[in-house]
């Protein structure tokens, strides 16, 4: 939400500290700043306000209400000695649903002149990103912004009849909004209607009909309170979410309604009344009428809960600034200075506060204004409890550490695919409609990624592995997935039959661990197993306490790879005998350029009495794709190179 | 004759993922907490209504939920809190917990979200506990992930199952950055759970792995995690 600091200044007869100051208060005891920006001559605060506090801080006046806690200044509340020409009003309200619509207060004025806004009010619109349309929808929405409660503002010309009628909609009755879009509303919907026709859909959007224009002269103020949920449900069906909606939503109380009319009728009557302006008796239907509630705490309990003493002085000087009455339990301990005494407290809490319902919500009161930072750190004191680690992460982390041993990489892939035995109702894509129902599918589809990258690697073998949960008819289940791809005729020659080698690795890996072996599943090259948490019995699970986990991810960092495609050349050398690898490999490297990224030696055998050694180069750029005139020209030189050297052969 | 240069094989590495949720475990073992874990399809009580989030209340719109097909008001749980509130049900304080698990959101996929990722979240129940114990829990946990001198603050944080709610912020590279939720366990909660509030209290918390290992390996892009891609191990060096 938009807060603009010359607005916020208003509210104060002193001026208030630097916006890097109010940013600070802010949010080390109130709510989270997402920016701060200078705009001309104001400085615009865009603060998040917290979800339960957004009954009563979602305006101006709500956040300097929250500053004038934490800084010693003068609020000043808005002083007006009204003074107007009174008459009768010419239409009457009837609410017909009164748990929607739980306040309407409504009052005329007659004989107002629409002009453009003074300048005060448009910056104050502009600064918080608002167009200024005229005087009177001006100050309308100034008013909603300033005090948290949206208004409306009919034409009294446009409205048929002698009363606005507060009531559900006519099913398939259409509405045009004053941005002139139809709407068809139904029965769920609550609307302030005419004799004729709905005017305004409640609390969410008015409608073109009765709103004012350049030829307005008498019009109807409404300050209504409706209740959320159904205003949110309307919000939600119409998909229409506006500044007013998004605070009924949130829900504010009624008890706001006075103070917002007298705001708004005392603002209208500055910038666009007059001599001749008469002013209606104000209707106000409140049938219930809200009750103050009362939380009973004890310093003790304060204490207790936040883990520090605060004194009762200090405690009474929180709820004063809070404008919070309290009174002692224990009238015998009134004003007590001993502080050993625990201070019983009944707290009146205003209407605005509906966050504030139990004692622990008081207690938050009182910490996060004296301030976090004064908590102290303490430890729980050890206590033996019964439990161990749960059986399946205690599986799986011995599965994972022994797979790592033995060389595998865990991979881990997307949940959502197409198609599955579990199907989610609103996918984010067609594509990942359904969960897994086996790990095989998605850990397929890396491992032919990560063979056809394995010349980045410099490996012959890519050995990955994946534990994860599938979920099927019978319910979630944990599998692990295990692959070995040969990528060079040598390592596909060494490893042999990839179902037996995979058989004999998760074989061998129950033996190690002491857990029963049940075979798994192999296809699309993949060895699925179920992770079977029931075989691990309750001696290992004590012993697996999680201590042991390595230093070596301490000092890891990422390092951007390239996503342009990388090409791999290979070049065979005839040398003679004796000749280092590591030489050949250096002089390849030397004369490679900034592409090439790996020589990776990849095959040597001695024939008669030659010896010959083969190598892969690998070449990438971080810029961009590369051609292969460019690489032929690289190999080009590689090869000269190297045949600069004595009884170096290109073969 | 030349020395053979094997590279027949590569080095076995944990996912990142893996790596910092066993970091993370084994610091919290270390403080007497124990793993637990849950389903990742639950029903919606446990996911929200015994987390005291009410029905049709704003702030189910701060976690937009995948919901499961056929199976009425069950969800792809959108948080590792169902855990607590399973755990919770079936075991007398004292408690002390930590659930890691992957969960589920339903929102646009960028370089910071992600439908699927992974949380911890830690519970502690006993006779006085206090805010405090959550703040030096959380100290002596950030000390050990991030050495002694590492900066936090508590912030006012809202979540309807935690009273006082707090934000943990991190100092990381000369910024503060939101690292935990985390606050005192809502009575509501233990009324729902059947744990008698008068007599126990507890705190709870919660960070997203993703995140923490984002921070920790420099690592720009959180789908990174869940490609199943190796340059994602191979891009880590040591340095």
């Amino acid at each position: 939400m938009k807060i603009s600091h010359a607005w916020l200044q208003s509210y104060f007869k002193e001026e208030l500290p630097s916006p890097s100051e109010i940013e600070s208060l802010l949010s080390l005891h109130s709510f989270e700043i997402e920016s701060v920006e200078k705009v001309e001559n104001d400085t615009v605060y865009d603060i998040d306000v917290l979800p339960n506090r957004a009954h009563d801080c979602l305006s101006h006046e709500g956040i300097a209400r929250e500053l004038s806690l934490f800084l010693p200044l003068t609020f000043i509340t808005l002083n007006i000695q009204e003074d107007y020409k009174t008459c009768k009003p010419t239409l009457s309200v009837e609410v017909r649903d009164i748990e929607r619509c739980r306040r309407y207060m409504m009052q005329e004025l007659i004989n107002v002149k629409v002009a453009p806004s003074p300048i005060w009010l448009v910056q104050r619109l502009e600064a918080i990103g608002q167009r200024s349309i005229n005087n009177i929808v001006d100050i309308a929405n100034f008013v909603m912004f300033d005090t948290g409660n949206p208004v409306h503002v009919f034409d009294r010309e446009h409205i048929q009849g002698p009363s606005l009628l507060i009531e559900r909609s006519t099913p398939g009755t259409q509405l045009t909004t004053l941005d002139v879009h139809i709407i068809t509303l139904d029965e769920s919907m609550l609307v302030i209607s005419d004799q004729q026709k709905p005017l305004v859909i409640a609390g969410i959007k008015g409608g073109k009909d009765a709103g004012v224009t350049d030829a307005t002269s008498h019009i109807v103020l409404e300050v209504a309170n409706f209740e959320p949920v159904s205003t949110r449900a309307t919000s939600l069906a119409l998909g229409i979410r506006t500044e007013s909606s998004k605070r009924y939503e949130n829900d504010f109380t009624p008890e706001r309604a006075p103070q917002t009319l007298f705001k708004l009728r005392s603002l209208l009557m500055e910038v666009a009344g007059g001599e001749e302006t008469l002013v209606s008796e104000c209707i106000d239907v409140y049938p219930n009428p809200s009750n103050l509630r009362s939380v009973e705490i004890s310093l003790s309990g304060l204490a207790q809960h936040i883990g520090m003493k605060y004194t009762y002085a200090e405690v009474v000087n929180i709820f004063k600034k809070l404008q919070w009455e309290v009174k002692d339990a224990d009238t015998e301990n009134l004003e007590s200075e001993n502080e050993d005494a625990d201070n019983v407290m009944i707290i009146t809490i205003p209407h605005d506060r509906l966050d504030i319902v139990i004692s622990e919500d008081v207690y938050e009161e009182v910490a996060r204004i004296y301030g976090y930072e004064k908590i102290p750190s303490l430890l729980p004191t050890e206590v033996q409890q019964e439990d161990v680690h749960t059986a399946s992460s205690v599986l799986e982390s011995l599965v994972r550490r022994a797979l790592t041993a033995r060389g595998f990489c865990e991979i881990v892939s997307y949940t959502f695919l197409a198609e599955g035995d579990v199907y989610v109702q609103n996918p984010i894509a067609d594509d990942k409609g359904a969960l897994r129902n086996a790990l095989a599918l998605k850990f397929s589809e890396a491992r032919e990624k990560n063979v056809y990258h394995a010349p980045l690697f410099g490996t012959e073998v890519i050995r990955q592995f994946e534990i994860g949960t599938v979920y099927t008819e019978k319910g979630e289940e944990r599998h692990l997935a295990m692959s070995v791809d040969p990528v060079t005729k040598r390592a596909t020659k060494k490893l042999g039959d990839l179902s037996t080698l995979l058989d004999q690795e998760w074989n061998s890996l129950c033996t190690a661990l002491d857990i029963p072996y049940q075979t798994g599943v192999f296809s699309q090259n993949v060895y699925e197993c179920l992770l079977d948490e029931t075989t691990i019995s309750s001696d290992q699970r004590a012993l697996l306490n999680f201590q042991t986990h390595t230093q070596e991810s301490e000092n890891l960092s990422f390092k951007q790879f390239s996503v342009y495609p990388f090409m791999t050349r290979d070049i065979s050398l005839g040398i003679p005998f004796g000749t280092e690898i590591k030489a050949i490999e250096s002089v390849i490297r030397s004369h490679g350029g900034d592409s090439l990224i790996r020589v990776d030696c990849i095959d040597e055998f001695t024939r008669d009495d030659i010896f010959a050694v083969a190598f892969r180069v690998v070449f990438q750029s971080q810029h961009g794709s590369l051609t292969d005139q460019e690489i032929s020209f690289t190999m080009k030189n590689i090869e000269d190179a190297c045949r600069r050297n004595l009884g170096w052969n290109i073969r | 004759m030349t020395t053979r240069n094997e590279k027949l094989e590569h080095e076995g590495r944990m996912h990142p993922l893996s790596q910092v949720i066993e970091e993370l475990s084994s610091i919290f073992a270390s403080m007497g907490f124990v793993v637990q874990v849950g389903p990742h399809i639950e029903d919606e009580w446990h996911n929200f209504d015994a987390l005291n989030v009410p029905k049709n209340h704003p702030a189910r719109d701060m976690q937009d939920t995948l919901f499961v097909k056929g199976q009425l008001e069950t969800v792809l749980r959108t948080h590792t809190s169902n855990v607590q509130i399973r755990y919770m049900e079936n075991h007398k304080p004292p408690i002390k917990i930590i659930a890691p698990g992957l969960v589920f959101r339903q929102e646009a996929t960028d370089a910071t979200h992600e439908i699927q990722f992974h949380q911890i979240e830690g519970l502690c129940v006993d006779r006085g506990i206090s805010l405090a114990h959550l703040k030096g829990t959380i100290e002596n946990f950030l000390k050990q992930l991030f050495g002694n001198s590492v900066e936090f603050r508590f912030r006012p944080g809202y979540f309807p199952f935690v009273e006082p709610g707090v934000e943990v912020d991190l100092k990381f590279q000369g910024r503060w950055l939101e690292l935990m939720g985390a606050g005192m366990v809502h009575p509501q909660v233990f009324k729902n759970v059947g744990i008698d509030s008068s007599v126990y209290s507890g705190f709870a918390f919660g960070m997203g792995v993703d995140r923490l290992a984002m921070m920790r390996f420099n690592i720009p892009d959180v789908r990174l995690f869940y490609q199943g891609d190796m340059r994602l191990h191979n891009a880590l060096k040591q340095f």
